[in-house]
């Protein structure tokens, strides 16, 4: 949790991105649209959404919270900052959860990567992942990549998914 | 091999697409690791954006990579004639040609790496700039290296005493993001022989400019020059590991990257022939963003081993080493 709290956090990240890339700040809010979710970091969450003017509201999570809610933790987000773990494994071994229809997941994802791909040229979100990584707890490379198929999948699905060039390449193939 | 930083000058109107790094790789015949480290700024110094990029990877032979990339504020980056460092990574160049140093401390990598390089070899070529994009790229080559030091890296030490080693200079002005890229590699047998290639390409890789393959054979240089140089890749290989760890994330698409598992390369003068066969072990995945503008390029490190065989200013070639071939666009 960073020392300004998760709240705070946020505002701080949207204002950061107002102020240095208005056009980066829109493309969140349509993205957003009126949508609410929930956020939660280590011990924390947060409701967020964007009022009618595009205004940002964060309020602390009480009771069941709105349908959609994405939730890791501090280690998981140094991790990936520190290229420790890939977004892929970090969702499959359930360290990123997010929950809500396939828009409203893909909304967050999206939402993400605007944040990201903005950082790249805003000091002031740069200082804010450093805020995030300070004394983020460090765990060792994992030695494998976590499987991409849950359980057995036959010879023949296989052969379809080698053919058809998607298949993940902890089994031979490229995908994933 | 006298040389200096190209850091551009307060009234440069193109400092915005300012880019500059030192680069080393050291090659353990004996273990097999093979070493790269790189301290790069990227945009005009001054700006608040520009970053700097100090990266320090090692790959061992059936264990992976270890080490990171470090980024920091370009403002951050500490400079001298030849020297260029991060908080955790430097490369530093003796101006006047005499060693070269890397050093790197990644602690949450659990990394401490201290290399120095001397020139056992000749002079390889005179820097070149190149048309690179919207803009150009100067590039100096440096003589061929015996390297020393020490790797901590988890779990292990490893220890260089008499290793190969290459180190260059790279500076320029253009944009990531631009529809340019190149392929180059450093192959180093511990004999004596270096070789070294480089082609200009598009970003799809699907045009070639300039192509130039230096080989040193115990003293000995000889150049080979576009259609004397022919390039097979097959096999398809992809990377086991991608940084810095942001935009990685950012750019989850490129987890898939196909790189080739082999590169043969076959080079003819007329005079002088050389064939070699590189075998690639692993990828590492380096991503750049530009910081001025919206754009990204992907740097593939391609380490593994090569054998090579051939005619060389009158000495027959019959070598084995290690090698790293580079992929960007």
């Amino acid at each position: 949790m960073p020392d300004r709290g998760l709240a705070a956090f946020v505002a701080a990240l949207v204002a950061g991105l107002d102020a240095g890339d208005p056009d980066a700040a829109a493309r969140v809010r349509r993205l957003a649209g009126a949508h609410e979710a929930r956020i939660g970091l280590d011990d924390e969450a947060v409701d967020v959404r964007f009022d009618g003017d595009g205004r940002l509201r964060v309020t602390s999570a009480v009771g069941d919270g709105p349908r959609c809610w994405g939730r890791t933790d501090r280690g998981t987000v140094a991790d990936l900052l520190d290229a420790r773990l890939e977004v892929r494994d970090a969702v499959l071994t359930g360290r990123i959860e997010v929950v809500g229809t396939v828009q409203e997941v893909a909304a967050i994802f999206a939402v993400v990567e605007v944040l990201i791909a903005a950082s790249v040229r805003l000091p002031a979100l740069q200082t804010l992942a450093d805020e995030l990584l300070a004394g983020a707890p460090v765990a060792p490379r994992p030695a494998t990549r976590a499987s991409w198929y849950p359980t057995e999948i036959g010879p023949v699905e296989i052969a379809l998914l080698a053919e058809l060039d998607l298949l993940a390449d902890e089994l031979g193939g490229a995908a994933g | 091999m006298r040389d200096h930083l190209r850091r551009p000058p307060a009234n440069d109107p193109s400092r915005g697409a300012y880019k500059e790094w030192l680069h080393v790789n050291a090659f353990d015949h004996e273990t097999g690791v093979i070493a790269l480290v790189n301290v790069s700024v990227h945009g005009d110094p001054d700006a608040q954006a520009s970053r700097a990029v100090g990266a320090a990877l090692v790959h061992v032979p059936g264990v992976g990579w270890a080490g990171n990339a470090e980024v920091v504020p370009a403002n951050a980056v500490g400079t001298d004639v030849l020297t260029l460092a991060t908080a955790g990574v430097a490369v530093a160049v003796d101006p006047s040609g005499a060693r070269v140093a890397a050093r790197a401390r990644l602690p949450r990598d659990q990394v401490d790496l201290s290399l120095e390089g001397v020139p056992v070899g000749p002079e390889l070529s005179a820097t070149s700039v190149m048309p690179f994009g919207s803009g150009h790229l100067g590039w100096a080559v440096y003589p061929r290296l015996s390297v020393a030091g020490t790797l901590g890296l988890p779990g292990r030490t490893v220890t260089m005493d008499g290793a190969g080693g290459y180190a260059d200079h790279n500076w320029g002005r253009w944009w990531w993001g631009d529809d340019a890229g190149w392929d180059w590699a450093c192959w180093h047998a511990p004999d004596g022989v270096l070789v070294v290639f480089s082609r200009m390409t598009n970003r799809a890789h699907t045009t070639t400019g300039l192509v130039l393959l230096t080989v040193e054979v115990r003293g000995r240089v000889v150049r080979f020059v576009d259609d004397q140089v022919l390039v097979e890749t097959s096999g398809r290989l992809w990377p086991s590991r991608r940084l810095p760890g942001a935009l990685a994330a950012l750019h989850t698409d490129r987890t898939a990257e196909r790189l080739p598992s082999r590169v043969v390369v076959h080079a003819s003068n007329g005079f002088d022939a050389l064939d070699l066969e590189f075998d690639v072990r692993d990828v590492a995945q380096l991503v750049m963003a530009e910081p001025a503008q919206p754009g990204f390029a992907f740097l593939h490190e391609l380490v593994g081993a090569f054998r090579c065989v051939g005619l060389i200013a009158g000495v027959r070639v019959d070598s084995v080493g290690l090698g790293v071939v580079e992929r960007a666009g």
